[in-house]
């Protein structure tokens, strides 16, 4: 079961997916300090959560910590979209699908269903 | 004879009519009605099963009440202890019963959060529709419902159908969360889980499932054209399956719900009123059989 990321967590691993490098922390602070003041020592310490939870790798360039995430979002999203597929009649109260897939044969009868459908809207 | 009579009404109830309602048109044709209906059948066997157990328990320590009492009976020879109302096993089981419910309903709300958690962070807002969008080939539309609703869809999906199917989609999907429609699985999945055997469980289940879809399709027909909807339904249930195998579950569903569109009358009004009270009435049923008092 994949576990979500709290607010900070989704918009640092956000920005570096998005930036495909790995960057430090006053970068990151830098980019969400256009939308709202946070405090560096806050990202740091989320970055560093966020590491020891193995989504974050770093190295040390000079002084400062350059963070890298470990999947890249594609990976991320399989997973995701593995989980909401996988999703069994069980556990199916929980998420509510357009539709379900449905075999060879059935396909068959659906099409003439949906020709009757149109019929039927053009009178 | 109570319990003969009980037995008959279980037996009618949890296997008998679940075989003769399942895919009935009529309650396909008002489906909100249909799946009131279902959920008030297991109501109503739960509500039998208790004074079935207590009469099991001792069949013939009681006089005779409700309407069986009615029924011409012999005197009896030996005296009998007068029919009592058990009220702490009524709300033992009550309670049991609420709890059940709210464990599961409590289960499937964790993994909506967790769901939801991830999906913020995965998707993109597409403001023209108001929905998530997954990055993903693999064409699916689907809602998250509840407190922070959240209606999803994939890159597949906007790439399969046209403007009109994805609205048509994005309305069903609407339409769910606004009906509120988990609440209503969420009582019919915690009788399935226990009693997952019975037909009335397991087709109930099911058919529940089907007449929220069969639903959220009337209402999204306000907002577009029946060959709309049915296309899209057609579309995304014959993409191709995902990569990795077997996921997605095949289910006959959607030719109900494309067929039930070609029909004619669908979403008209029946007597409301009468229908309600039936429905208000089937788990009160083993009560007046049972227990109810003479006047």
């Amino acid at each position: 079961m994949l576990r979500g990321f709290g607010d900070l967590e989704a918009e640092i691993m956000d920005r570096l997916w998005s930036w495909g490098r790995p960057a430090t922390v006053r970068e990151v602070v830098d980019d969400l300090q256009r939308q709202r003041p946070v405090a560096y020592t806050t990202v740091t310490t989320v970055a560093d959560i966020l590491h020891t939870k193995g989504w974050l790798r770093r190295d040390k360039v000079g002084r400062a910590w350059l963070y890298e995430p470990t999947c890249t979002r594609e990976a991320y999203t399989a997973q995701l979209m593995h989980q909401a597929l996988e999703t069994t009649p069980d556990r199916a109260g929980a998420l509510l699908h357009f539709v379900d897939r449905m075999s060879g044969d059935e396909a068959t009868a659906l099409l003439a269903a949906l020709e009757q459908v149109k019929t039927r809207d053009e009178r | 004879m109570t319990l003969a009579l009980l037995g008959l009404y279980l037996a009618v109830v949890g296997f008998a009519l679940p075989r003769r309602l399942a895919g009935s048109p009529r309650l396909q044709a008002h489906p909100a009605a249909g799946a009131a209906l279902w959920l008030a059948l297991m109501a109503s066997f739960l509500v039998a099963l208790l004074p079935a157990a207590h009469h099991a328990t001792g069949p013939f320590a009681h006089e005779p009440a409700g309407l069986v009492g009615l029924i011409p009976h012999a005197e009896p020879a030996v005296p009998l202890a007068p029919h009592t109302h058990d009220w702490w096993l009524l709300t033992a089981a009550a309670a049991g019963l609420g709890a059940v419910v709210a464990a599961v309903g409590v289960r499937a709300g964790r993994m909506r959060r967790r769901h939801r958690a991830v999906l913020d962070l995965v998707t993109v807002r597409d403001r023209q529709w108001d929905a998530l969008v997954l990055e993903h080939a693999y064409p699916t539309v689907y809602c998250l419902p509840g407190r922070r609703s959240r209606v999803v869809v994939s890159r597949g999906a906007l790439d399969l159908l046209d403007e009109r199917q994805l609205a048509a989609a994005v309305a069903h999907e609407r339409e769910h969360i606004r009906g509120r429609h988990h609440l209503f699985r969420l009582p019919a999945d915690a009788f399935a889980l226990f009693l997952g055997r019975l037909p009335l469980a397991r087709r109930g289940r099911a058919e529940v499932a089907l007449l929220l879809e069969m639903a959220a399709d009337d209402a999204a027909l306000t907002r577009v054209s029946r060959s709309e909807l049915a296309s899209a339904l057609c579309a995304l249930a014959t993409s191709p399956a995902p990569p990795g195998g077997a996921l997605g579950v095949a289910s006959t569903g959607v030719l109900a719900r494309v067929r039930r569109l070609a029909r004619p009358g669908v979403g008209g009004r029946r007597r409301q009123l009468a229908w309600r009270m039936g429905v208000l009435a089937t788990p009160l049923l083993p009560y007046l059989l049972a227990c109810a008092p003479h006047p």
